[in-house]
């Protein structure tokens, strides 16, 4: 009963990083139908980000939020120099998408090498609930990540660019033509969504080290997240996000641990057998 | 390299004097033209003072060619795009890897195997298109070809001692002759290439192939007149998977070995890259798409990471400013020439 305790919460804490990235994801594809695999490199970039920053010196709260601009700057240029020029043709957007995942990885080996690279805990500490520990970073990454979700869902609920967002989402020529600054909105998007990747790869970092590559693996995680959750649906992207870590620590633990990305997989595919666009896709109105 | 322009009249209704006269018919064997120029060109190459070294490239080259077709026919005659071509590929090459090692088959049983096996992969994994299309579609081709991965990577036969992967030991050799030659080999990759473009020309022209592109251009309307059009989408994408098998069983003899993170992913982007960069309207693009991304990079001798960043931008560039790829670039500047040559009357006949 412990163990699994301890599972369950292990599950939450990837699963909300796998949320935060899905994010991303889903945003873009609901505004703009793109398929952005590059997304994941924004997720290595922060990450590195956050690690150049903090081995010279600055403390590890100041390295995730320079990790957040970074992340939100690198996905809007994306987004400025590539993406803009596709959006008539998403499937091209999806191709383009590739070839920026080879430069932005390739550059990335190119300036940091292709090993694991770790920082020292910026907390220490264990909590203790009976006899299930869990270590403050670990709170601290939960925390952060559904802060920044709540955050998120009630902006796109009550401010008044969030309203913007899910009127586009809904129809764009019409929102164009109430006076929704079209471009505008994309670009926020790309930002926000880029910024939460840059904040979800810096927490990675705090807890378990990254490579240059963990991009690849981390966007196909967050597209399971998504397509189960609903493509253009924050709310699913959350709780999609912790059942996929769900399944999947519980599934290495239980199971095997040399399939544990399979499991997701499988989840992803009996689910979209059940509901083809998602849990939480056609349920209800707009959907951003 | 006029092998996109479908037949047509303009060519006879251009001087207003013999409108009257009866619209050429373009020779049945029109089409096949290009490639079997094409073919034939390539066929002098190992004599015209070629080191092994770029033999060697050649052949690789070639195989390369073979498995873009196999994306090539779902993308550009169904515009069904697939990631998972990767996988089939990968199951044709171990199919290879596993009959010769198990049981000790030859090359033209490997064949017909990996080629099948391919054909069956392709179609299985084209079964989620039942439920999904799309843009969810070409999702699960990625998360099918990342799962099928994972799977290989545990199955102790294909992973082999270690991961270390399987080693193929064994030479093609048909008809008495021995393609462990090299250049033996390229002669073989290069009639087999030219076999599937011929191929892949001929379904383009059939009724199977006019039922794709009424797919590709509007599924509703196709649906609406009594073309199955899922089920055509599933064969369509076996037949890409059939394809690449070929590719397989080709890739694990000439490199005689195998391993199962190569077919990942990666490759699967740059067989993209492949059929985007010679052109999805242009039946020889993967050959001109193969060498431009095989080829070139190895020819200036980059580091294998400069060569991915380069084709990441190539990609993205090409996407952008040439969406028909090269091939379709020259055509499209061809025909921006001959136009402005013509009289007005052109504008108004056509």
């Amino acid at each position: 009963m412990q163990e699994f305790l301890q599972q369950l919460v292990n599950g939450v804490v990837s699963g909300s990083l796998y949320s935060l990235i899905a994010i991303g994801v889903t945003l873009v594809y609901g505004l703009t139908n793109l398929i952005n695999f590059a997304h994941g490199q924004v997720v290595t970039i922060g990450a590195f980000t956050a690690w150049s920053a903090t081995t010279s010196g600055v403390p590890f709260a100041l390295a995730v939020v320079i990790a957040a601009i970074v992340g939100g700057l690198v996905s809007v240029a994306m987004e400025r120099g590539g993406f803009r020029f596709t959006r008539a043709n998403p499937i091209n957007g999806f191709i383009l998408s590739l070839g920026l995942i080879f430069v932005l990885e390739g550059v990335m080996v190119e300036r940091y090498a292709d090993t694991l690279h770790r920082i020292p805990d910026p907390t220490s500490g264990v909590f203790r609930a009976g006899d299930v520990q869990i270590s403050y970073q670990r709170l601290i990454v939960v925390g952060v990540a559904l802060a920044l979700t709540g955050v998120l869902m009630s902006s796109l609920k009550y401010t008044r660019m969030g309203r913007a967002t899910r009127a586009y989402a809904e129809d764009p020529d019409t929102a164009a033509l109430m006076g929704v600054n079209t471009e505008r909105v994309i670009m926020a998007v790309f930002v926000v969504g880029g910024a939460l990747a840059g904040v979800a790869g810096s927490l990675l970092l705090s807890l378990f080290g990254v490579t240059v590559t963990l991009g690849a693996a981390f966007v196909v995680k967050a597209f399971v997240v998504s397509l189960i959750g609903g493509l253009g649906s924050v709310e699913g992207a959350l709780i999609a996000g912790i059942a996929v870590g769900l399944a999947e620590t519980l599934g290495s633990a239980y199971i095997s641990s040399s399939w544990t990305d399979f499991f997701g997989y499988v989840l992803v595919i009996m689910v979209l057998l059940v509901r083809p666009s998602g849990i939480f896709k056609g349920s209800e109105g707009a959907h951003v | 390299m006029s092998d996109t322009i479908v037949p047509s009249v303009a060519g006879t209704a251009l001087d207003p004097g013999t409108v009257a006269a009866a619209p050429r018919r373009t020779p049945w064997w029109r089409p096949y033209l290009p490639v079997v120029v094409f073919a034939a060109v390539l066929t002098v190459l190992p004599f015209i003072g070629l080191s092994n070294r770029h033999i060697h490239l050649a052949v690789v080259c070639l195989i390369w060619t073979i498995a873009a077709y196999g994306l090539f026919v779902p993308y550009a005659f169904a515009g069904q795009m697939t990631v998972a071509i990767v996988t089939a590929w990968g199951v044709g090459a171990y199919a290879t890897g596993i009959a010769i090692k198990y049981w000790d088959w030859t090359f033209v049983p490997c064949v017909l195997l990996s080629i099948g096996l391919g054909f069956l992969a392709g179609m299985i994994m084209a079964l989620p298109i039942l439920r999904t299309k799309g843009h969810y579609f070409v999702i699960i081709t990625f998360v099918i070809a990342e799962a099928v991965t994972v799977a290989a990577n545990n199955w102790d036969v294909t992973s082999g001692a270690g991961g270390g992967g399987m080693s193929v030991s064994q030479s093609i050799s048909l008809f008495g002759i021995d393609f462990g030659e090299r250049r033996n080999m390229y002669y073989l990759c290069l009639a087999l290439a030219a076999i599937v473009a011929l191929g892949v020309t001929w379904l383009r022209g059939s009724r199977f192939g006019k039922h794709l592109a009424s797919v590709r251009e509007n599924e509703e309307l196709a649906r609406s007149i009594g073309i199955r059009t899922t089920w055509l989408k599933i064969v369509v994408l076996g037949v890409g998977g059939g394809i690449t098998g070929l590719a397989g069983t080709l890739y694990a003899y000439y490199l005689s070995h195998i391993a199962v993170n190569e077919f990942g992913v990666n490759r699967a982007i740059t067989l993209i890259l492949i059929v985007v960069v010679g052109g999805r309207m242009s039946v020889l693009g993967p050959f001109v798409g193969a060498a431009i991304a095989y080829y070139l990079p190895e020819l200036i001798d980059l580091d294998p990471n400069r060569v991915l960043i380069a084709y990441g931008l190539a990609l993205g560039v090409i996407v952008i400013l040439l969406p028909t790829g090269v091939i379709g670039g020259i055509e499209g500047a061809f025909d921006r020439i001959r136009r402005r040559r013509r009289t007005p009357t052109t504008e108004v006949a056509s």
